[in-house]
């Protein structure tokens, strides 16, 4: 009799148990006001109601870091990088913290990646922005600008010239001529920010790929890791799926943004040595904890040469990362084949 | 008794008959979870593409009539032109792979490729 | 059947005698074939399930309780050598078998030969076990698999029918042994 209850017992409980687990199903939507790049996010909810409920969270959380760290255009209600280049030589600019925080991890990472990262290469990246908007608009007045005037740019590249003053948080760029471009930091750095904000909240099912800046908190499906395919960039199926759990992944690569001039293929990576877009890999991609480290680190040994990148990533704790060289060979770093599942 | 016998022979092909009808529903089940492309204008789904139909065409959706699309006969497909200053939406290039995704932004359109099925295989997002 | 009455043990020392020996060769069975090179298939999970030529005997020549206990034994075997998951799967399995071809015996009579009757058993094994690990990793309905599992299952009954058959003689000689033995002490 006392077995037959118990048996009946751990029925029941089973029963309960099955009962309070609801089914989570998948979700995925787009935005593409963020960034000037397409995000996709991919989630786990129990109904469409509550994942929509949290992606508009996370776009008026996307949709703050994107007016700050716009350089593009002015808002009325906020002063951000914009601002800060137009004041540039003048005055210095009150700005939101999350910008002050963003400009000091931007020098933590100069002075790491020995100068291959900044953000103070505003006045370079702009001209080859123009001549990139300018080809893709008239293919056939394409062209690449003079050296000499990159070199002109390049005397307004100094990231000790961008004063932080943190108690005040302000910035100022000390000469006219100056300009941040955030673009190899900004969207990693956001996300992050935002992921983790989220995280605190108890958020467990959520891959986000904000223009190639891929983020997992927590995993997909019946807790197993999200699948993130990498692209071939010479094309055809997938180089690689990874297995992304609580952790990011960042590609970097010049097959999206670019024009072509006398059949060479100009992108928008630039090398602050020679000034000119750097051409060691079709791609990189690199995996880590933190999506702005990914990022800028994706950046950095995008324009170093494999030895070292490799040294510079086998340097740090949990990054791991991989090497598409034009030949479409691919390199690992140690650790990243333990992450491919495919 | 005999080793086999007609009963026997007719079990036998009540099984394989049964085998066949599981096959036919797998078949028909892998049509319906074959991978499509979905063609969204300011998140609203305007165009499904089926990708397996092994014709090659150009197409456009009347909401951005000077973005063509390109569907190849191996199931690829992609941006194939556009009016837009970047450009970046044709060079992303063709895409056949469930999770990729490519978007031409200045006339908010979106190009991606899914599968109804809860596929074990495919990715969840690509990158690069 | 012609064959039971010289393949019956005379009493029930010597029916828990072949009982047990019909267990052990159950085992053996099944140890002999994991020792086998894994099928060439992309499916797992699919056994040609060999240790049925004991159960069937059990149930084609002593009775639908001695076949249901070897199958229960077989899988208390799997579950203190493989755990609850496999143990589980084993008898859901065996007990779905029994039940199919006790099934087959009282829906034909004769109907059905021992081949029949064993493809019931070998189809019914995989699907009980199937089942099981369905409901476990929560799979749902998988078409494809059922459509392999079926005409797999239909040449596993095949054989083991055949390696009964040709069993059939070296049984009833220990029968025969078990019965003169027993007789003999008494």
């Amino acid at each position: 009799m006392k077995k037959r209850m118990l048996a009946f017992a751990a029925l029941l409980l089973m029963g309960l148990l099955h009962a309070c687990e609801k089914p989570q199903q998948k979700f995925e939507t787009e935005f593409i006001d963020l960034f000037d790049t397409v995000s996709q996010v991919v989630g786990y909810a129990a109904d469409y109601k509550e994942f929509s409920k949290f992606t508009k969270k996370l776009h008026e959380a996307l949709l703050e870091y994107h007016k700050l760290y716009d350089i593009y255009n002015s808002y009325e209600e906020v002063n951000n990088l914009k601002t800060i280049n137009d004041s540039a030589g003048k005055s210095p600019v009150k700005v939101d913290k999350r910008i002050v925080e963003l400009i000091i991890f931007s020098k933590k990472i100069h002075s790491q990646t020995n100068g291959l990262v900044n953000i103070a290469l505003g006045p370079v990246l702009k001209i080859w922005h123009d001549f990139r908007t300018l080809a893709a608009e008239n293919p056939k007045e394409a062209a690449v600008p003079e050296i000499a005037l990159l070199k002109q740019a390049n005397e307004y590249t100094n990231i000790e010239d961008v004063l932080v003053d943190e108690a005040a948080s302000t910035v100022f760029l000390r000469y006219e001529g100056m300009a941040l471009d955030v673009g190899a930091i900004a969207k990693g750095y956001a996300l992050e920010r935002v992921c983790e904000a989220f995280e605190h909240a108890g958020y467990k099912s959520i891959l986000i790929n904000l223009g190639g800046n891929v983020r997992a908190i927590g995993a997909g499906q019946n807790d197993k890791p999200f699948r993130v395919g990498i692209k071939n960039p010479l094309g055809g199926k997938f180089l690689n799926i990874i297995a992304v759990r609580d952790r990011s992944l960042v590609s970097s690569g010049g097959y999206e943004r670019y024009y072509m001039f006398n059949g060479r293929r100009y992108h928008h990576i630039i090398d602050p040595n020679t000034l000119c877009p750097s051409d060691y890999f079709e791609a990189v991609s690199v995996l880590c904890r933190d999506s702005a480290l990914a990022d800028a680190l994706s950046t950095a040994i995008f324009i170093m040469d494999y030895e070292s990148g490799l040294a510079l990533i086998n340097s740090l704790e949990g990054v791991e990362a991989l090497w598409v060289l034009h030949s479409g060979e691919i390199k690992y770093s140690k650790g990243f084949k333990a992450f491919i599942v495919n | 008794m005999k080793f086999c016998k007609r009963t026997d022979l007719a079990v036998i092909a009540l099984i394989l008959a049964l085998a066949g009808v599981f096959y036919t529903l797998h078949s028909a089940r892998q049509k319906e979870t074959a991978a499509f492309a979905e063609i969204y204008y300011y998140n609203t789904l305007v165009e499904t593409v089926a990708l397996t139909t092994g014709e090659e065409r150009t197409f456009s959706v009347k909401e951005a009539p000077n973005v063509l699309f390109r569907l190849y006969k191996d199931g690829a497909i992609c941006f194939f032109s556009s009016d837009c200053p970047d450009k970046i939406c044709v060079n992303t290039g063709l895409l056949s792979e469930v999770g990729q995704m490519a978007a031409c932004l200045p006339n908010g359109l979106v190009l991606k490729i899914v599968s109804l099925a809860a596929d074990e295989l495919g990715a969840d997002i690509a990158i690069g | 059947m012609e064959s039971s009455k010289t393949a019956f043990p005379k009493n029930n020392t010597a029916k828990l005698v072949l009982l047990a020996l019909l267990f052990a060769a159950a085992l053996v069975l099944a140890a002999l074939e994991n020792t086998l090179p894994p099928l060439p298939l992309p499916f797992p999970g699919l056994k040609l399930g060999l240790s049925n030529i004991a159960i069937m005997y059990a149930l084609f020549f002593l009775n639908f309780k001695s076949a249901f206990a070897l199958a229960a034994l077989k899988s208390g075997f799997v579950f203190l050598m493989r755990g609850a998951l496999s143990g589980a799967i084993s008898l859901s399995g065996g007990l779905l078998s029994v039940l199919a071809m006790i099934g087959g015996l009282k829906l034909f009579k004769t109907g059905l030969s021992y081949m029949g009757l064993s493809i019931l058993g070998a189809v019914f094994h995989n699907l009980g076990q199937l089942f099981v690990v369905g409901v476990i990793y929560g799979l749902g309905f998988m078409p494809l698999y059922l459509a392999v599992l079926l005409p797999f299952g239909a040449a596993a009954g095949i054989l083991t029918a055949a390696l009964l058959k040709a069993l059939l003689p070296a049984l009833k000689r220990a029968v025969c042994f078990i019965n003169k033995k027993e007789s003999g002490r008494l």
